[in-house]
């Protein structure tokens, strides 16, 4: 009896073992596999090492899992050493090196002024530009704003957690990466991907080479898009609490508007000359924003920009430039048309330096031939046309 | 070398374990303790190779100081004055590395001299080795440590999963363990047990604390450089806190538990689910246990205990949380966390005697409660303290918690709001899941510091069992355990004490 115990105990224990073992070894098969996939699309490349590789390999840079702007803006800024640089939040992102008759980096997607401190003092301290141009946001004055935070995210090689190794397996669920994608990432030494990181190779979103942002499949219909006729944008105006960035009925916050002014002062002490823009929302944004009456932060802000100084553009209004909603990615962001428009009204106006930095022949023919498109027709990837992504019946 | 590391689990834990068996079944005894003593001062040398002079040094200090009182020809009083001259050596080396800066720091504030001994690395996990040689001198001069082999010794100190982070090993809990016949075979079902618990412990730290540190440590830093904080992100970060720490040391503990086992031994049980206490004193009976053993033991007691009147009594509580605080570190936030949990006892002291503590039926169920809010509540409001890296930081978060510097937005709303999930998460599995240890409770996974009823009160169906259903979930808590490595990683909490 004791002996059948034994060992019924004994094969009871070889099992567990068997299969205890067998679940360890699928697992970290499976996130062995995750995890070659990630690093060989790029995913846990530095910001550094990615603008590098952009530099020489001439290839767009768009992380799904890693966002750190900071880091990879000044590494790019320090490689390519440019004469204008274009400094702002992710309403900078569309001023494009087309256009530009001299050597342009985009260093948007700055989070807050704190940030474009940041940036420009690492900037300056490594090359000086003839030209800055800083975008500006109206919620950067809502000082009661809460702040749009990020996990730590080191400036090195990333490393990659569990959930994040989990993520190519929902990618594929989810229809985003095929299943051969993932196994030639994961298996194949010879895997070569389109882009650096997942975003820029299989939806072609992420930054290019200068510094602005290619928002690929997004405008393609690839990917369902996130603000159809503005209706994402709107609900967050029209829900906006006072903690809301997008909460325009609040008093100027004067901690925020001395650190512009230390911005300025900063630029202007470094001998760059330095050009305020106010970048535009699509036209029914702008209506609702209005909706309230004055005084709002809009008219708050407009009211004291000109003490600064320096030459201010505002395009709030995009219908100024001439630029209709079709040429817009979303409620707060213009399209790379939009913005070719807002270079050539500042190139045009006279009271900046930036004529001579473009190519104006260049800008006029590309706004004409794009009319109502965010993108342009030129940069089309074969069978990937532009779509009416933000369903407004625009013809592209 | 760190427990949740690639070279530990893959190189240094089989290398251990396949030479120390092997030896034990093809050569002798000696051999194989040699072995494994040797393994472990690798692994101690890992991180700093001049440290293990050190800590060789005092081994062998204390083996011969410890000889020497177990000497039947030695007068009283030579025995005093020997025992008197290993402890104070003991805690001039602890002095000199842990507390030198602080003390002359103290020095330089009331004198305005400015001192400095220098950048001193404070050897890993000399606190704990320290703590556990001290009380085997103490009770050699007691006469309870019997005479003990070098080797078997030298193994009590080094042997690799308590080594630098505990559990507090006491020689008499471990050294028949070590003589034991039964040590040198491989058991397969030891391998399993030790392994699965070892597994568990591995998740708890790479998924679960490292995960709330992400929380913790960013809303922490802020307020160290002075961010104002709102109610809510300096609620979440001590909440985080208590909970990292919880899962980061437990953690820890289970690894060394489950080591320990591969290798046919038991250690004790640190953890017994302290943020289940009703009461403050329950709290230590439940929290870092073999601390609290040896506070008592070899502090409380000999002051007096509670034996000298109700005044001393609580004396000696406020004096052996002092210490205890100071162990944990030099500064002047441990000394407040150990001055407030001795406060805290003391209060919980009078108080019992004036309203008994209920037996938390279904009648007391409103009482327990209570009891268990406010424990809670004192536990976290002083591990800011604990966590903060100095006072004017602490108090900050204080009246942030306390809502006196409320703001209408904070910096870390997001953060918050975001990981508000894995704070609940794992704040119900803190408060109201068995541990690791009631789980593996069927295989006697560790000594028990505290006689404690609940032990093996886990459900049964979560009660582990070598059968199919674990082997899966286990083998999948490993698994997710090891990948995590590749995430965020961090020391162990406890390295740093």
């Amino acid at each position: 009896m004791a002996i059948a115990l034994a060992k019924f105990r004994s094969t009871r224990l070889q099992t567990y073992n068997l299969v205890f073992s067998l679940t360890v070894a699928v697992s970290l098969a499976l996130m062995g596999l995750a995890y070659t996939f990630l690093v060989r699309t790029g995913e846990t490349i530095s910001p550094a090492a990615a603008a590098q590789r952009q530099q020489t390999e001439n290839v767009i840079f768009g992380s799904a899992l890693f966002f750190r702007p900071v880091p990879y803006k000044i590494a790019l800024y320090g490689l390519r050493r440019p004469d204008v640089a274009i400094v702002g939040s992710s309403r900078a992102i569309e001023f494009v090196g087309r256009g530009f008759s001299r050597p342009m980096t985009n260093l948007g997607s700055m989070r807050d002024l704190g940030q474009i401190r940041q940036l420009l003092e690492s900037m300056l301290s490594v090359h000086r530009p003839k030209l800055i141009l800083l975008t500006v946001d109206f919620w950067w004055f809502n000082g009661a704003r809460s702040v749009d935070t990020v996990g730590v995210q080191p400036d090195g090689d990333a490393r990659l957690s569990l959930l994040q190794l989990l993520k190519p397996f929902v990618w594929i669920a989810q229809g985003k990466i095929g299943l051969g994608d993932f196994l030639a990432g994961a298996l194949s030494p010879w895997y070569r991907p389109a882009g650096i990181g997942v975003a820029a190779s299989f939806d072609h979103v992420g930054y290019d080479p200068d510094g602005a942002y290619d928002y690929g499949g997004e405008l393609t219909g690839k990917r369902r898009h996130r603000d159809p006729r503005f209706a994402t944008t709107l609900a967050h105006i029209e829900e906006a609490s006072a903690h809301n960035k997008f909460n325009v009925h609040t008093a100027m916050d004067e901690a925020q508007w001395s650190s512009l002014v230390d911005i300025v002062h900063l630029v202007r002490a470094s001998g760059a000359e330095l050009i305020l823009v106010l970048p535009p929302v699509s036209k029914t944004v702008a209506d609702r924003l209005a909706a309230g009456g004055a005084p709002n932060l809009l008219t708050l802000m407009n009211a004291r920009l000109p003490a600064l100084g320096v030459p201010v553009f505002d395009f709030h209004d995009p219908t100024a430039i001439g630029s209709s909603e079709c040429e817009f990615i979303d409620g707060f962001h213009g399209g790379r048309v939009t913005y070719l428009r807002m270079l050539d009204a500042i190139a045009r106006s006279g009271r900046t330096s930036l004529g001579s930095f473009v190519d104006l022949e260049t800008i006029d023919r590309l706004i004409a031939g794009n009319v109502g498109r965010a993108t342009f027709r030129e940069d089309e990837r074969a069978g990937e046309p532009e779509t009416d992504f933000l369903d407004l019946g625009c013809k592209k | 070398m760190l427990f949740n590391s690639f070279e530990f689990i893959f190189g240094f834990l089989p290398a251990a374990l396949l030479g120390f068996f092997l030896i034990s079944r093809y050569a002798n005894r000696s051999l194989a303790i040699g072995y494994l003593s040797i393994a472990s001062m690798f692994f101690y040398a890992w991180w700093n190779a001049w440290y293990l002079l050190l800590l060789l040094a005092e081994i062998v200090f204390n083996f011969l100081i410890g000889r020497q009182l177990a000497r039947d020809g030695l007068s009283p009083v030579r025995r005093l004055l020997l025992a008197t001259f290993g402890v104070a050596t003991m805690l001039a080396v602890l002095g000199y590395f842990k507390y030198a800066n602080f003390l002359l720091g103290v020095l330089d504030q009331l004198s305005g001299t400015s001192w400095s001994a220098g950048a001193i690395l404070l050897p890993l996990g000399i606190s704990f080795h320290t703590f556990q040689q001290i009380a085997y001198l103490v009770d050699s001069y007691r006469r309870k440590a019997p005479r003990y082999r070098f080797d078997e010794y030298c193994l009590f100190v080094t042997f690799f999963p308590q080594l630098i982070a505990g559990p507090i090993v006491h020689h008499n809990e471990i050294m028949p363990q070590l003589q034991s016949q039964s040590l040198l075979r491989m058991r397969p079902l030891n391998l399993a047990v030790g392994l699965a618990i070892f597994s568990a412990g591995l998740f708890k730290k790479t998924v679960i604390a490292d995960s709330l540190a992400q929380v913790a440590s960013p809303i922490f830093n802020a307020a160290g450089h002075g961010a104002v904080l709102t109610t809510s992100e300096a609620w979440s970060a001590a909440v985080a806190y208590s909970l990292q720490l919880y899962f980061d040391f437990s953690a820890y503990s289970d690894m060394a538990v489950g080591l320990a086992r591969m290798f046919n031994l038991r250690l004790p049980a640190n953890f017994n689910s302290p943020y289940q206490a009703t009461s403050i004193a329950e709290f230590w009976r439940r929290w870092h246990m073999t601390l609290s053993r040896f506070l008592r033991d070899y502090l409380y007691i000999p002051l007096g205990g509670n034996r000298r009147g109700r005044a001393r009594q609580l004396a000696n509580l406020m004096i052996t949380m002092l210490l205890g605080g100071l162990w944990h570190g030099a500064g002047w936030t441990f000394v407040l966390w150990g001055g407030l949990h001795g406060l805290y006892l003391a209060i919980h002291r009078v108080w019992s005697r004036v309203v008994p503590a209920p037996r938390c039926d279904a009648e007391a169920r409103a009482r327990c409660f209570l009891g268990w809010a406010v424990t809670m509540l004192a536990v976290i409001v002083a591990w800011v303290f604990f966590r903060a890296a100095d006072l004017p930081t602490a108090l900050g978060m204080l009246r942030s918690m306390a809502g006196l510097q409320d703001r209408a937005a904070g910096s870390f709303d997001d953060l918050v709001h975001r990981e508000k999930l894995l704070l609940v998460g794992t704040g119900l599995i803190a408060v109201l899941m068995p541990n690791v240890m009631q789980i593996f409770g069927r295989y006697r996974p560790a000594t028990f510091p505290y006689a404690a009823r609940d032990w093996f009160a886990a459900l049964r169906p979560l009660q582990w069992r070598p059968n199919l259903w674990f082997a899966l979930c286990t083998g999948a808590v490993a698994g997710c355990g090891v990948t995590a490595i590749l995430g965020w990683q961090s020391e162990f909490l406890y390295f740093q004490f």
